[in-house]
């Protein structure tokens, strides 16, 4: 193979699942356990076939989703780069754990694939019933980065940011995807290593005996050793102190827990990440995430070819919320639409930023279709 | 020889039960569209719960720019392999959209404006391997569509089917096209669908895009 063969990228066909798994891949992941659930097992498939070529990769089947939301938790705290994947039903069974990795602050990567209605729901329909379950699904205060993707390239791109923002801010990152999403094929270019930036956990530089496991530091963001490599760890899901072990003193009970909350605050600039089309001179903005931005996006089209003074906010990032960039939007623009398949889970958010400034309307669809570009096309003219 | 035709949202729907192979179908196709052709395709489905019998289609958008919309919304071209099928999705297709049916199976035509070939019974009586069907219809689909190229269908075809049933679906491939050629006489016309989407950018009505589904 000549030199300029092997420069060139590989194209592909693939699915949105099969492109998380590729992300992930690329991303460094080298742990998988998980639970099959449509529409989320393609994601599951690609990993069992892939992951035992990878150096020292391991897939798991585990009996359940409380267990393999458990088995990366354990991975991570060893040092591994984790991801699970699941669908509605089985994300409400990893909340506890969900919960746990943030409390113990583990960097790990679940892909949450919605589909429609609540409980076992339509199985094989799209729905986005569970973006506010993403942010407040476990109990307790806890930050929590929660991410979309719209397309094939961006399921693939988004993982690779999951990871890297799992690794950067040691928290649990949460990909929602809906099911047109996951099971749409593109076509994409798959990047090469070296392409992209690949993140990895900050690890402790002070000898084993110096080091606190969470203990203030500049960033908010403490480095982590992998268990076994001499360093002090104890790990526990009750409120600790800069050693590990618990307390309820209030003084360091107040101090872990704005540390863990202003890790995240201050990178808000970093983490908040939209996608702007035609925004700039638009009157009427539609909000939308997932599949639906696709839907979006053509309406926008065709309304501003009919003359309508159209634009479109696509959020990648769903929390934390992104208000800085609504909020600049919600001034210029006389109405915000803001269409979701569930019954106003991010309007509620769009809501609460705009305070009456402009007129909010909501798109919402729960019967198990997508929602139409022709839909959304209505309520701009 | 075929030429490369420019395309804007060309909307294909293939359809009809679960268990005739509509999902591999349409990921041979997107495969060949995308990869072998260089279009930009977005193929989605849509199937029920059942593995066998349930209602099952697959969806592929073909264009030369980038798709936002990944569903269809207005067919081009319709390939209806059940009764329940052509019943349920013939009102989508545009005015002048295609309707390609399995005669065996599709006794009633909602219209007389529209192809067909007995699938089924090819497979069967032809090939020898009912299962075959799916690969007898993209043969015919290759035909059809003037864009579509015999040998990156085929290409495809050996890309994406284990190496065991390679030559059985060569076969029907080659069977499903050349009855095309043979009873379908021609390619689909595309020159009445860029004279509508030609009219419509002229006198833009916002009301005439707007579908009901």
């Amino acid at each position: 193979m000549s030199a300029m063969q092997r420069k060139k990228r590989t194209e592909a066909f693939l699915l949105g699942n099969e492109a998380v798994a590729e992300g992930a891949l690329l991303a460094g992941c080298s742990f998988y356990a998980g639970y099959p659930i449509t529409p989320s097992t393609e994601i599951m498939e690609v990993m069992a076939r892939r992951l035992p070529h990878v150096e020292n990769g391991v897939f798991l089947q585990m009996e359940d989703e409380i267990a393999s939301a458990g088995a990366i938790i354990g991975a991570s705290l060893a040092g591994r780069k984790v991801m699970t994947a699941t669908s509605g039903p089985g994300f409400s069974l990893m909340q506890e754990q969900i919960g746990y990795a943030c409390m113990t602050e583990t960097p790990l990567v679940i892909v949450n694939v919605m589909r429609g209605g609540s409980s076992t729901g339509l199985p094989t329909s799209p729905g986005q019933g569970d973006v506010q379950q993403a942010r407040w699904g476990a109990h307790g205060d806890h930050p929590i980065i929660v991410f979309s993707a719209a397309d094939v390239r961006e399921c693939l791109e988004m993982t690779i940011t999951a990871f890297n923002y799992a690794e950067k801010y040691r928290t649990p990152v949460i990909l929602l995807l809906d099911e047109i999403t996951a099971h749409t094929r593109e076509k994409i270019e798959i990047p090469r290593p070296g392409e992209f930036e690949v993140l990895s956990r900050l690890l402790p530089t002070m000898p084993p005996e110096w080091y606190k496991p969470y203990e203030e530091t500049v960033r908010g963001v403490p480095p982590m050793p992998p268990i076994g490599t001499g360093y002090r760890f104890h790990v526990t899901g009750l409120t600790h102190d800069p050693l590990g072990f618990p307390t309820s003193r209030p003084d360091e009970v107040k101090a872990v827990t704005e540390r863990m909350f202003r890790k995240i605050d201050r990178f808000f600039h970093d983490i908040q990440i939209v996608d702007h089309d035609q925004t700039e001179d638009a009157d009427t903005l539609v909000i939308a995430y997932g599949s639906v931005a696709r839907s979006a996006r053509l309406a926008v089209r065709q309304a501003r070819e009919a003359g309508v003074k159209a634009g479109l906010l696509s959020l990648k990032t769903l929390f934390p919320f992104p208000r800085p960039h609504v909020e600049k939007l919600l001034r210029t623009c006389k109405l915000v639409l803001v269409p979701e398949m569930n019954m106003g889970q991010i309007s509620r958010e769009v809501k609460r930023v705009n305070c009456g400034i402009t007129t909010i309307r909501t798109i919402n669809r729960v019967d198990g279709q997508i929602i139409t570009p022709s839909q959304i096309l209505k309520e701009i003219a | 020889m075929k030429e490369q035709i420019t395309l804007d949202r060309f909307e294909i729907r293939l359809s009809g039960l679960g268990g005739q192979g509509i999902l591999t179908l349409g990921k041979l196709l997107g495969h060949a569209l995308a990869l072998g052709h260089g279009y930009q395709v977005t193929q989605t489905q849509s199937y029920g719960p059942e593995a066998r019998g349930g209602s099952s289609r697959a969806d592929l958008v073909v264009s030369s720019h980038p798709i936002s919309y990944p569903k269809t919304e207005r067919l081009d071209f319709l390939v209806a392999l059940s009764q329940e099928a052509c019943n349920s999705y013939h009102h989508l297709l545009k005015k002048t959209g295609v309707l390609l049916v399995d005669t065996g199976l599709v006794k009633q035509t909602p219209t007389n404006v529209f192809l067909g070939l007995p699938f089924t019974e090819l497979a069967l009586e032809r090939v020898k391997v009912p299962q075959a069907m799916n690969t007898v219809v993209l043969g015919a689909v290759t035909f059809l569509m003037p864009f579509a190229k015999r040998d990156v269908m085929r290409k495809s075809l050996l890309a994406n089917l284990p190496e065991k049933i390679h030559k059985v679906n060569l076969k029907a491939f080659a069977l499903g096209y050349d009855q095309a050629r043979r009873l379908l006489a021609q390619p689909i016309d595309l020159k009445n669908g860029e004279d509508e989407s030609a009219a419509k950018r002229g006198d833009m009505n916002l009301t005439d895009i707007m579908v009901e589904d």
